[in-house]
């Protein structure tokens, strides 16, 4: 499971109606860094890689995505030491742990 | 019974939508009102527009992060206090550091937990809550402040106005209050009396600041105003006594030492009402004389109980008299011990010039105190028993050119026809007597020499009336109607002519009566104690009051000459 579910049981309970709105700008947003993160790493800017993994930790992290927030955090990791030139592996990760979050998260959805 | 918590208005500050959804939607639910941002420059906008209670604020945002709204938002706020609160993710000691820094009060870390993020909205709330209550009072305080200033500012002035400095500026009179003394309630007062004799009240009011200053007006206008007026040391304590005792709450007295000094006679009148003893130092063998505190202080208790007697002391030329408040021997020094009696003693006991010993008490006090102790709370007066050699300058202050006007005069007044029935002089020219401090005490006597004098004047000088008549009964009835029937229709007129002057003594009054009569032979008249000599003018009686009685002219005209003395005789 890439999704933990107890996290996902006290969003329900906490967003209410919102709940779904909820799981919706989160697959939005996840887009987003993505591709911020894949735009970054081919530019080599370092300072903006790091920004949108820092972002996407946060966030990969609220909805409970446990193994993707660390992976964005190593990424993270990586650019505050200055060199993204061998981060490549760790996108891949990175997308691919996200496809089977975004899964689940989907399941959730109304 | 759960307290409700009062609802706050957030602002939120997060890039990541889907962080923000959730913290807004957990910040509602707790009940408050949520303003929502996504940037550090929008909440900074935010924040201009409408002030939150409360800011979370997440960290690393674009357009202008979190550390650097922070900043800014702080200084906006001013001394209000508006809680901000990082939400981040950073972990690292560095970063939370840099959080505090830039002015975060505490951080919250992602992923949120809706119940610790509940739970620090209450505590910030709180602290919020009490920082107003106190910004608040604080405010209160300062105003209160500066209404008490000025309330000080205005009874120093006019304390000021009041307690001109009399004769305290006279080459024989040396002093020292300071500051802090007359903040305490100390006060000092002196005045030359219309006779030459000065007179210094030093005082000690309880309390100090306002509540002391109060005290000292009342004093000071009423020492003045008897003083030059001529009043006495005894009158004027009574005076101030009782005005103090009826004005003043129970439990705020004035210790006073008061001393009259005359030059002519070389006396000294002392009373001493609570202060420290006061010291005589004899020039001639160097010796030091003790004046007690013998009496309670000045409004303590009220009329007959209020005993206002006085020492009287001899001096020579060059004696000095020395007096104080408590300031002197009540002096710490930093080991809490106080400056006392015996030090003060062992001041005047050393090989002195007389001229010294002022210097060297203030210097013994000084340096026992020691250094950097600027609560000097010191009143000191020195007076040496020598003619001031600057009188003139006394004389010419404002206050003391009233003396020579009150002290001699002169009135004519003269009661014409028309009024003899209806207008009774006396009582008006009693009053202007009794305007001298001197002559109160004589006040029934002077009135029985008027009234003796006017009804001879009247009745024997313009009504012509024959006194042997009213030695039988029909004789009386017929007196008073031949006196009735020419009040009607007589022209004639009575004139007083009373002058007062000051002599080394205290004063002489002289009473001169003229009708406009024809006068009687009066200088032909054989001893004899009987009432019936002098026509029925009841010489004898006034002759037994006053210091002379003289006859002048063809008898319509007397003169009596009064004399009084400062001693009460």
């Amino acid at each position: 499971m890439h999704v933990d579910t107890s996290v996902i049981e006290v969003l329900k309970e906490v967003m209410e109606s919102e709940f779904d709105i909820l799981l919706e700008t989160f697959i939005e947003d996840s887009q987003e860094r993505l591709d911020q993160l894949k735009l970054a790493f081919a530019a080599g800017e370092v300072d903006a890689f790091r920004r949108a993994a820092h972002s996407f930790k946060g966030s990969s992290g609220n909805l409970g995505a446990h193994h993707l927030s660390s992976l964005c955090m190593q990424a993270e990791r990586l650019a505050e030491k200055g060199n993204i030139g061998g981060a490549e592996l760790l996108l891949n990760e990175i997308v691919a742990e996200y496809a089977a979050v975004a899964v689940e998260i989907n399941s959730y959805r109304e | 019974m759960v307290a409700l918590e009062p609802v706050l208005t957030i602002l939120i500050a997060d890039d990541t939508n889907t962080d923000r959804l959730i913290l807004e939607k957990l910040v509602r639910k707790d009940g408050h009102h949520v303003i929502s941002v996504a940037n550090g420059k929008e909440a900074v906008d935010a924040f201009q527009r409408q002030p939150p209670d409360l800011i979370l604020l997440d960290a690393l945002m674009p357009e202008m992060d979190g550390f650097e709204a922070a900043r800014a938002i702080k200084q906006l706020a001013g001394d209000e206090m508006v809680p901000i609160i990082f939400l981040t993710s950073l972990n690292d000691t560095q970063s939370l550091v840099k959080c505090l820094e830039a002015g975060g009060d505490d951080f919250i870390s992602k992923p949120y937990n809706g119940v610790i993020i509940k739970a620090k909205i209450k505590a910030f709330s709180r602290m919020r809550e009490m920082h107003s209550t106190m910004r608040v009072q604080r405010n209160q305080i300062q105003l209160h402040n500066e209404h008490m200033l000025q309330e000080q500012n205005v009874a120093k002035q006019v304390f000021d106005n009041i307690a001109h400095s009399g004769c305290l500026h006279a080459s024989n009179v040396r002093y020292l209050m300071s500051p802090l003394a007359v903040f305490n309630g100390d006060v000092l007062v002196g005045a030359l009396r219309p006779s030459g004799s000065m007179m210094i009240l030093l005082g000690d009011f309880t309390g100090h600041g306002l509540p002391a200053a109060i005290g000292a007006m009342p004093l000071a206008s009423t020492f003045y105003g008897m003083a030059h007026k001529g009043f006495s040391l005894t009158d004027i304590l009574r005076e101030i006594n009782q005005k103090l005792k009826n004005t003043l709450p129970i439990g705020l007295f004035c210790c006073a030492t008061f001393v009259e000094m005359n030059f002519r006679n070389r006396h000294l009148r002392v009373w001493n009402g609570g202060l420290p003893d006061a010291y005589i130092y004899r020039r001639a063998s160097g010796k030091v004389e003790v004046v007690e505190s013998s009496h309670l202080p000045l409004g303590v208790v009220g009329g007959k109980d209020f005993k206002a007697d006085s020492a009287l002391i001899e001096l020579e030329e060059g004696d000095r008299f020395f007096m104080w408040s408590d300031g002197i021997h009540e002096a710490r020094n930093s080991d809490g011990d106080m400056f006392g009696e015996d030090r003060l003693r062992k001041v005047f006991e050393r090989k002195n010039a007389g001229v010294e010993i002022f210097d060297r008490v203030l210097a013994a006090v000084q340096d026992f105190a020691g250094e950097g102790e600027r609560d000097d709370d010191l009143s000191l007066v020195e007076l040496t028993m020598e003619l001031p050699s600057n009188l003139e300058q006394l004389h010419d202050l404002p206050g003391t050119s009233g003396v020579q006007g009150l002290a001699e005069w002169a009135l004519s007044f003269e009661v014409k026809a028309a009024s003899f029935r209806f207008f009774d002089p006396l009582p008006l020219l009693l009053d202007i007597l009794q305007s001298v401090p001197g002559l109160r005490v004589h006040g029934g006597n002077l009135y029985t020499i008027l009234a003796e004098l006017y009804s001879n004047a009247l009745e024997h000088g313009v009504l012509q009336l024959d006194s042997k008549l009213k030695q039988s009964a029909e004789g009386f009835v017929e007196y008073y109607r031949l006196r009735e029937s020419r009040l009607v229709s007589t022209q004639g007129q009575v004139t007083f002519g009373i002058t007062h002057k000051l002599t080394s003594l205290g004063g002489l009054l002289t009473i001169n009566v003229k009708d406009s009569g024809p006068g009687f032979e009066y200088k032909v008249q054989p001893n004899a104690g009987a009432n019936l000599q002098y026509s029925g003018r009841g010489i004898n009686l006034i002759a037994n009051l006053a210091d002379s009685i003289q006859y002048k002219g063809c008898g319509n005209e007397v003169e009596v000459v009064f004399s009084w003395s400062e001693s009460g005789e």
